[in-house]
């Protein structure tokens, strides 16, 4: 297994920064073509932190935790500032009507899309008001030269 | 923020230079279009050629743009990577915005006429 901490101020330069360095961290891990997912799902979640967990102050302090195990990659993205509300999690993103400009919504698309792009997404708040986003992603199988469900390879025709 | 802009037959191609549109940029970003906009700025392309990271708050100042035009003029977008196409294709914005892959295409386009 392997575990990193990393501990930031809630400012949006350094939600930048705590994002590259989980880029870093994923690259080789990670299959490539999914590492901007993970991006994108560390940077939503960190925003959430800077957003609503401390309403945009520049003084919060956010813990970012990133572990892989057997089973995949865990990011786990720690506040101590105002909980969000339990039904916030189960937000998909919004259903959109792309002939009705006016209702296009420009915002409330963080939660929905780290649903989208996680495998799992769980919220919890300890007694030391400690809040914990975490998100999951399971590994993809390593492609190998046979795949018992996958389509027949050239040599196994 | 750093955008670079020029004009092509009568459209404003608009280049976003910075790696990410994040939270930290969409702000900024957010008032430029605006700007363009107020300038009577009706056709405009959005090149994200450059861009590699879209987040939420992103996304939100692009749809606050083609708001801001109120159905008068076209807003496409043009060069996004694989990075930034998922977060339009998750968010279904593919089917909101006219997407080309260079500014090029896009000025090609007429202007106003919806590309299927």
């Amino acid at each position: 297994m392997s575990r990193i901490e990393l501990k930031i101020a809630s400012t949006p330069e350094q939600v930048a920064l705590a994002s590259r360095c989980i880029v870093a961290l994923c690259r080789g891990i990670v299959a490539a073509e999914h590492v901007h997912e993970i991006e994108l799902a560390a940077c939503e979640a960190l925003n959430n932190a800077v957003e609503h967990a401390y309403r945009m102050r520049l003084d919060g302090i956010i813990v970012v935790e990133w572990e892989v195990d057997s089973h995949g990659l865990n990011i786990r993205v720690h506040d101590w500032g105002e909980s969000l509300p339990a039904e916030c999690l189960d937000r998909a993103l919004p259903d959109i009507d792309p002939a009705d400009l006016d209702s296009l919504p420009e915002g409330g698309y963080g939660l929905g899309l780290l649903n989208a792009l996680m495998d799992r997404v769980d919220y919890r708040t300890g007694e030391d008001g400690r809040n914990t986003l975490s998100l999951f992603r399971r590994f993809e199988p390593a492609p190998g030269p046979r795949q018992d469900a996958g389509m027949p390879g050239p040599g196994d025709r | 923020m750093h955008i670079e802009t020029s004009e092509r037959n009568g459209y404003l191609i608009v280049a976003v230079q910075n790696p990410r549109l994040d939270a930290r940029i969409a702000p900024d970003f957010k008032s430029a279009m605006s700007g363009f906009i107020a300038q009577g700025r009706r056709h405009i392309v959005l090149d994200l050629s450059r861009v590699n990271l879209i987040d939420s708050s992103g996304l939100g100042a692009i749809v606050a743009a083609l708001k801001h035009m109120n159905g008068a003029g076209t807003l496409s977008i043009s060069g996004l990577r694989d990075s930034t196409l998922t977060l339009f294709r998750l968010t279904r914005m593919d089917r909101v915005f006219e997407l080309f892959e260079s500014a090029d295409d896009a000025v090609a386009a007429t202007p106003g006429t919806p590309q299927s």
